[in-house]
């Protein structure tokens, strides 16, 4: 009779668990929600992509965020969300950020010291348009001209050639489908970098973890970080806006041959507690 | 006597039949000889006690029921994991044509009246089999809630979701005597455990495995809870235990190999060896303690971790320089010798068993 009792307790206990929860998590998405959104900004499908390959077992559809960095490496112009290492994140950008540099250059590095160093969650800056998508393009321009004058001069080289290629292709991938979001700073107080990166129309501020990298020398100069990811990577899509986005799906991936612009744009709110939700999405028109 | 749970009765049962069995060998060769009347009273009284047990726990009173028993454990389990996995893959599946009210009030509702009908089966259906797999159900569907919510919101991931789905586990595991949920919530509370353990030491905590540390304050707590009283629910005692030392003996054995990913700031080498000298003494401790208390699982589990460090050791030492004969050789001799070791205990044991006896 008194195991039954207690049985009956800890069933109600778990429905109490089950409502709690579930107020608990939706009051967190009306506060994100409430209030002027952090953020309000139009993305293209340079930004926010489809997914490449969708699984047949699952129906829901979501936006990937594509970012990138604007490395040191001048004719490095490929730098995707995946370990990317941004020239403005240095020994003195990661102590800012918490990360006790000279503790790690003092440690034992025989087997490897970039292996202790860890993931720290921080709040990063997206500029999108800004200066450093400028410089991609001018850094792939100005690599195309300098390979396409070595091929002009040796037509029949067939090294030359294929770098040419590969030259003018990133060019046209550039000015044609690259993401025009750069991340370009981070903090741990979101609202100081908004002080700093005012236009809620162009910066976003989200949630990322920053990693330190210390390359083969054990040099403080050498110290950099790399962005591991950002947390909110992929932006479901209500089925309210799916209309316009099933139709571009059918028509292929954005890296098909014959898409030569961004095909939609999304108006996108960044909320209080730094997630993002879609408001609107639209239907661009070809760029004949 | 008092029962406490479907174990202790089956356990009285097994002992009444084979009781009843050595008493028959006993009158067949004549060595006691019972006469009708105490016959009949010692019948009466086991069958009225199997009788009460059997209405009270379910438990097995024939082998044949034992073997029937053990066949549809193995059904519900594959049932219910099968049942879990399928609600899953059906909302997946059509999530997608819903608007974000609908999917919501489903992701609510889902929990709910999976733990309304895991409530129902458990107060109606003797057995509990239904119930158990209701439970699993019911948690399954609570994951998929919040997973489901961070996607469609856009959530940033918190440890918080392993720490309300362990608890939630741990009421259904308690409510209903399920081992499996029990299992369930335990691998929760380890991964909200560990996870703050390693948000503690500076890290991310979806990163908590790259540091085999973050498990340990897990491991410590999950063998220290069988200290409160468990006798009332089947086997949870031995479930805590086992995952405990489980949850202490594999990062051991992962920094006794791999000092680089240890938190101590020392060298690898170094912590190599700490960790490969606090393997050998807390095995050898377990597998002591386990003798102590008449804990077979933790003789067992420190018995399996004692010869995988020894057996790692010995690859490490000798497997480059010395003949593969040779190798496999010492392997068999240690084996031999743990055997020896084994059995000198045991003769202990006896003797100190027939001493008190004496």
């Amino acid at each position: 009779m008194k195991k039954q009792f207690a049985s009956r307790i800890l069933f109600i206990a778990g429905f109490v668990i089950l409502v709690l929860t579930n107020i608990f998590v939706l009051s967190g998405v009306a506060s994100n929600r409430s209030g002027e959104p952090d953020t309000l900004i139009v993305l293209t499908e340079r930004e926010l992509r489809l997914k490449y390959r969708d699984s047949k077992e699952n129906s829901g559809l979501a936006l990937g965020l594509y970012w990138r960095v604007l490395s040191e490496d001048g004719e490095n112009l490929h730098n995707y969300a995946y370990r990317s290492d941004p020239a403005w994140l240095d020994a003195d950008k990661l102590e800012a950020l918490g990360f006790n540099i000279n503790r790690y250059l003092a440690g034992d590095s025989r087997s490897g010291i970039y292996r202790r160093l860890l993931s720290k969650e921080v709040f990063i800056v997206l500029e999108n348009g800004g200066e450093p998508c400028k410089e991609s393009l001018r850094r792939a321009q100005s690599a195309f001209a300098k390979v396409k004058k070595a091929y002009d001069a040796n037509l029949h080289d067939e090294k030359q050639r294929f770098s040419f290629e590969r030259a003018k292709e990133r060019l046209y991938d550039e000015q044609v489908r690259g993401s025009h979001l750069f991340a370009i700073d981070a903090g741990l107080d979101p609202a100081q970098l908004r002080k700093k990166y005012a236009d809620r129309s162009r910066f976003i501020i989200l949630k990322g973890l920053v990693r330190p990298y210390i390359p083969s020398e054990k040099v403080r100069d050498k110290v950099s970080g790399y962005i591991t990811k950002i947390s909110t990577i992929r932006i479901n899509v209500p089925l309210k806006h799916r209309r316009i986005l099933d139709a571009v799906k059918a028509d292929g991936p954005f890296y098909s041959s014959g898409i030569t612009s961004p095909r939609y744009k999304v108006k996108l709110a960044v909320g209080s507690r730094y997630e993002p939700w879609i408001i609107s999405v639209e239907k661009i028109e070809p760029i004949q | 006597m008092q029962m406490n749970s479907k174990t202790d009765a089956q356990k009285r049962v097994d002992q009444i039949r084979s009781f009843q069995a050595e008493l028959s060998i006993m009158e067949q060769e004549k060595i006691i000889l019972l006469d009708d009347s105490k016959k009949s009273l010692l019948s009466n009284y086991h069958e009225k006690l199997i009788k009460t047990l059997s209405e009270t726990f379910d438990i097995d009173s024939s082998n044949r029921e034992k073997q029937l028993s053990l066949g549809m454990k193995i059904a519900s389990f594959l049932g219910a994991l099968g049942l879990a996995a399928s609600v899953f893959f059906l909302f997946y599946q059509f999530w997608g044509r819903f608007s974000t009210n609908v999917q919501a009030i489903i992701l609510i509702a889902a929990p709910v009246i999976s733990l309304a009908a895991t409530m129902y089966a458990s107060y109606n259906e003797k057995t509990g089999y239904f119930s158990k797999l209701l439970g699993l159900v019911s948690v399954a569907c609570f994951v998929l809630n919040l997973t489901m919510f961070g996607q469609i919101f856009n959530i940033t991931p918190s440890p918080n979701a392993c720490l309300v789905w362990a608890v939630f586990a741990f009421a259904l595991a308690y409510a209903s005597d399920t081992r499996l949920l029990l299992v369930a919530g335990i691998i929760c509370i380890s991964a909200f455990l560990s996870a703050k353990a390693g948000t503690w030491g500076g890290m991310y905590w979806l990163d908590f495995g790259e540091r085999p540390e973050n498990f340990f304050p897990a491991a410590v707590i999950l063998f220290a809870v069988p200290f409160l009283p468990h006798k009332r629910f089947s086997g949870f005692d031995v479930i805590y235990r086992v995952f405990a030392m489980l949850l202490m003996f594999i990062p051991i054995l992962i920094l006794s190999n791999w000092g680089a990913i240890s938190y101590l700031n020392l060298s690898s080498d170094a912590i190599e060896v700490i960790y490969q000298v606090v393997g050998f003494v807390l095995s050898g401790a377990a597998i002591w303690a386990g003798i102590r208390k008449s804990w077979p699982e933790v003789v067992n589990t420190g018995n399996v971790f004692f010869t995988i460090f020894l057996y790692t050791k010995f690859y490490d030492w000798w497997w480059d320089w010395m003949p593969k004969y040779l190798f496999f050789l010492v392997i068999a001799l240690v084996a031999i010798l743990m055997l020896l070791v084994f059995k000198r205990l045991r003769k202990t044991t006896i003797q100190n068993v027939q001493g008190v006896a004496a």
